[in-house]
């Protein structure tokens, strides 16, 4: 009788905590113009990134402008306005992610995938409005109708493609190891009974577990939350060797006053593509996300940007 | 990083901070309240009110506030329908639900720590409960349980920089954005600096406060 009684007090006060969570919900809907103050901040980072992008995107009278050139953007404005009613893309990303999205020094949110962004917006007369999120929450943004696509750095995965509407793959990236020159690994094989370091919830972690034979060589896996501290990790010498995308350690060893001292060791472990991910059945605003892409492809911005940020046309869309 | 850089970045670790000033504000000036209505509830003659109200502080300060801040979050989108939840918002409720929580357990202590005898004095003396609440109980308990609160203070600054898993963009997450452009450790230093300015100018707070009530001595 006492544990029935315990139980129901313990159901009880479960649906109390949905209730509460509920009803603050309820509250922020309706005190929305209470709520406006709190908003301001987060207005005030859109706004700023619209300041941002003042030279490369779309302030509202420009892209008019732009329209009436583009003559052959009136068919897939049609499309646009179905797909998108407000005339914004959401894309997520997370700010911390160079080359890809990063805040620059004045906090402005810069990268090859926001400036590729924009030039699609430009491209379908569209506002492009950019949501920092927290990487491990991407699914749930997405999800939750707070973003319209995960766009930063995003790799293929079958789970991904499983959850997600996935576009065709944009760019090329590896998944490499890197050491410090004076460690003496020459190769994958040197790293046998030591320790790697890699941010989790990324790609190198699932590179790793395909690579079996590799994983069980190491003595031991170290996961940071993000790259940097996973490079600190190494410098220090706690761990011997870090697994991340090639396109982040080459800025990372870019970065630093001696580059000499970083070694990009042997062959990746593993090959990927990065892709625009939108929810399951959002596949319309997919497709035309991708044709815009080959578009710019075949105008060449999307290679002009490739080659502002890497140096050359790396990019592989419509191969 | 050198001087200059860190000056054109100044601007954007104030945001941050202003963001980390409201939200630990706000908590306070909700959950402050709202302590005391659970602290009621919990001292209870009714068991199964008391009962309730122990189950749902084992939830609140039994589960990460991480993981509260996810549900309140994305629980009514996901689940509910309910779109557009604002982030911060949703990082006050979480912040106001959990430390409320623990300041009830606060104020239950202080409460609890008088000695009957006062409650039977004030009742011979003829006080009414709500007076000898208002005016026994309570200077003693603020004054008792002022350290304690003080903890908590200098805990909410600090758990501020949770609001960043659910893309609240505060203090400890600019100078992440920063650390991962410059590569360099400097900007969570810092961060570190704001973080001890913040929770100098509390705990010189909560010293001047508790000097004031420390009317036993000289």
């Amino acid at each position: 009788m006492k544990i029935f009684k315990r139980f129901l007090v313990a159901t009880c006060s479960v649906a109390l905590l949905a209730g509460l969570a509920l009803s603050g919900c309820g509250d922020n809907k309706t005190d929305e113009t209470a709520a406006e103050t709190t908003a301001a901040a987060e207005e005030t980072t859109a706004a700023e990134e619209t300041t941002a992008a003042e030279e490369t995107t779309a302030a509202g009278a420009e892209t008019d402008a732009e329209a009436e050139t583009d003559a052959e953007t009136s068919s897939a404005n049609a499309d646009v306005a179905t797909l998108l009613p407000d005339g914004v893309l959401k894309m997520g990303l997370d700010d911390s992610l160079p080359p890809m999205g990063f805040r620059d020094e004045k906090n402005e949110i810069v990268g090859f995938d926001v400036d590729v962004a924009r030039e699609v917006a430009k491209h379908l007369d569209i506002e492009l409005e950019l949501v920092p999120i927290d990487w491990s929450m991407k699914q749930q943004e997405l999800d939750a109708e707070n973003v319209d696509c995960l766009w930063n750095g995003y790799s293929w995965t079958e789970e991904r493609a499983e959850a997600c509407a996935l576009t065709k793959p944009y760019m090329e990236n590896m998944q490499v190891l890197v050491t410090m020159a004076d460690s003496n690994i020459q190769s994958l094989d040197d790293m046998a009974g030591k320790k790697l370091s890699l941010q989790e919830g990324s790609t190198a972690e699932l590179a790793l577990d395909d690579a079996a034979e590799f994983k069980d060589s190491l003595d031991e896996v170290v996961p940071f939350k993000e790259n940097v501290t996973a490079f600190k990790d190494i410098e220090a010498g706690q761990t011997d060797g870090l697994l991340i995308d090639s396109i982040m350690a080459d800025y990372y060893i870019a970065q630093q006053d001696n580059p000499d001292n970083y070694l990009i060791v042997g062959d990746p472990l593993a090959v990927e593509d990065y892709v625009i991910a939108f929810r399951k059945d959002d596949t319309e605003l997919r497709d035309l996300i991708e044709a815009t892409l080959v578009e710019m492809k075949e105008d060449g911005s999307l290679g002009a940007i490739a080659t502002e940020w890497f140096g050359k046309d790396i990019t592989t869309v419509g191969n | 990083m050198d001087w200059n850089s860190f000056v054109t970045l100044l601007p954007a670790f104030l945001q941050g901070t202003w963001m980390t000033i409201r939200l630990f504000l706000i908590t306070l000036l909700f959950s402050l309240p709202l302590g005391m209505i659970i602290t009621k509830g919990r001292m209870s003659k009714m068991k199964w009110l008391s009962g309730l109200v122990a189950v749902f502080q084992w939830v609140i300060r039994g589960t990460p506030l991480m993981l509260q801040l996810v549900i309140v979050m994305y629980f009514p989108s996901i689940a509910l329908g309910i779109k557009g939840v604002n982030r911060f918002t949703a990082a006050g409720i979480a912040f106001i639900i959990n430390y409320a929580a623990y300041f009830s357990e606060i104020y239950r202590s202080g409460i609890e720590s008088i000695p009957a005898g006062q409650l039977e004095a004030a009742k011979v003396l003829g006080l009414s409960k709500g007076r000898t609440f208002r005016r026994i109980i309570l200077p003693q308990t603020v004054k008792r349980i002022l350290p304690a609160m003080g903890n908590e203070f200098m805990t909410l600054v600090k758990d501020t920089a949770l609001a960043q898993v659910i893309g609240n963009i505060e203090l400890l997450k600019v100078a992440q954005s920063q650390m991962n452009r410059t590569t360099s450790m400097v900007p969570l230093l810092i961060a570190g600096v704001f973080y001890m300015i913040m929770n100098g100018a509390v705990q010189l707070i909560i010293a001047a406060w508790e000097n004031r009530l420390d009317y036993y001595k000289g």
